[in-house]
């Protein structure tokens, strides 16, 4: 396989990746990341993308190094580098993924973002119903979450999960979700995290497409950008992030308003 | 009960002679017989795992159309050429006589997605491998291959190698 991908546009995309059996991306890997990358430089002409590589080609050791530690134990998964226009991955977890997110995973993650949404809006609904009967914030914290647990057991969702906890592990806010349940956003937020913690080749790759091609076109710095995360602004780690995380889940999927409204942005972006 | 074959009619030296030409705009025609071709094709895939439909010009667009709708799936255009209002990619085929054109829109597919391609008829097979090329140019792969009406002496099938081919009436003649 030619190592260099030549396409109108910004220059050439050269690949780069470690030879080491299964410690390492397979020929079929390969092809399906370069295959990805000249499908969004087609689409994305302004799109630079210098380099495509691995962790071992990178730092030049296979396993290791003082930047990334252990590769296998390394939760960076894959680095978009702006300054070097290059796309780098941890061979070694990444190569033990599968191409493309299961079918069922994915059907699974939006048939939770459906149940979350009425969640959501039921519980909004709820604190509205409290305050008016003059109900302390603490009892109407214990009332909301209560029914949404209820919610949950009776449409057998999550149940297995549901402990000790306000609310089963699944739906509680993530690391970076910090909005509160009745967030008009929060059901959206939630689905972009589902879709951002699947494990999958072609997820992480557009995810750092997404950050390649705000890089290309100044997404992030558009104001209607600023303007939607300022809706969710809790919900993510930064604007680069939401960024990437909403054009990795329009990629994904058409059903999240707040991914594609993200994605949209990007096409305006890039006069599409 | 009527079978799907009973619904098309077959016009003897059409285009020209020696050709059973297979019309199957009275299937269409047909309530049932429109169904029943539907549900067939539904049938034959049910067990593949695909995101999108790509339907061919221009019979493809119907067939491709209906399942989208009932499997609740999109669907995008593989188009001739100068159809498409926007930015397409495009792939240049051979025909009989002469060569042509299949444009898609740039964004049609998104990189990745799992691409059904629909139509209503595999005979030599060009459009179809054109319709595979021009998809996996614009980054989808390519899961199946569906199609109503299989000309099976035309041995369209080698030029689609190494991909899942589904037919659903198979005529050994051209």
């Amino acid at each position: 396989m030619d190592n260099v991908l030549s396409l109108p546009g910004r220059g050439n995309t050269y690949f780069y990746f470690s030879q080491m059996g299964r410690d390492g991306f397979s020929r079929e890997q390969q092809a399906y990341i370069r295959g990805l990358i000249a499908a969004y430089r087609t689409r994305f002409p302004g799109l630079e993308i210098t380099a495509v590589w691995d962790f071992g080609m990178e730092e030049g050791t296979r396993y290791q190094n003082e930047k990334y530690g252990v590769f296998a134990d390394c939760r960076d998964l894959a680095v978009s580098n702006r300054d070097m226009a290059s796309i780098s991955f941890n061979q070694i977890r990444v190569s033990r993924m599968p191409e493309d997110i299961p079918a069922a995973e994915l059907r699974e993650i939006l048939e939770g973002y459906r149940a979350v949404r009425e969640i959501s809006a039921m519980a909004a609904q709820r604190r509205l119903e409290l305050m008016s009967q003059g109900t302390p914030p603490a009892g109407i914290l214990e009332a909301v979450n209560a029914e949404a647990a209820a919610y949950l057991e009776r449409r057998g969702i999550w149940t297995k999960s549901l402990g000790d906890n306000d609310f089963p592990g699944g739906i509680a806010p993530g690391p970076h979700n910090h909005l509160p349940l009745e967030d008009p956003c929060f059901a959206d937020v939630w689905a972009v995290r589902q879709l951002e913690e699947s494990m999958s080749i072609r997820r992480l790759t557009v995810h750092e497409i997404g950050h390649a091609v705000s890089d290309a076109y100044g997404v992030s710095r558009d104001k209607r950008i600023r303007k939607l995360i300022s809706k969710c602004r809790d919900g993510f780690e930064d604007v680069e992030e939401f960024c990437a995380e909403c054009f990795m889940a329009s990629e994904l999927t058409d059903a999240i308003p707040l991914a594609n409204q993200a994605a949209a942005v990007y096409r305006a972006c890039a006069g599409l | 009960m009527k079978t799907l074959d009973d619904y098309i009619r077959v016009i003897p030296d059409f285009p020209e002679p020696g050709v059973m030409f297979r019309d199957i705009t009275t299937v269409f025609q047909d309530a049932d017989g429109m169904q029943l071709a539907i549900d067939s094709m539904l049938e034959a895939v049910k067990d593949l795992d695909f995101d999108i439909i790509v339907g061919a010009e221009s019979r493809g667009f119907i067939f491709g159309a209906a399942m989208a709708y009932k499997l609740k799936k999109p669907l995008a255009l593989a188009r001739k050429k100068g159809k498409l209002p926007w930015k397409t990619e495009s792939v240049d085929y051979d025909l009989e006589y002469g060569k042509a054109t299949l444009e898609m829109h740039i964004d049609a597919i998104k990189p990745g997605q799992k691409v059904l391609i629909v139509d209503d008829l595999l005979a030599t097979g060009g459009t179809l491998k054109a319709s595979t090329e021009l998809i996996e140019k614009l980054g989808g792969q390519v899961a199946g291959i569906l199609v109503m009406i299989e000309l099976a002496g035309l041995e369209g099938r080698k030029k689609l190698e190494g991909y899942r081919v589904d037919t659903v009436i198979a005529y050994d003649g051209k």
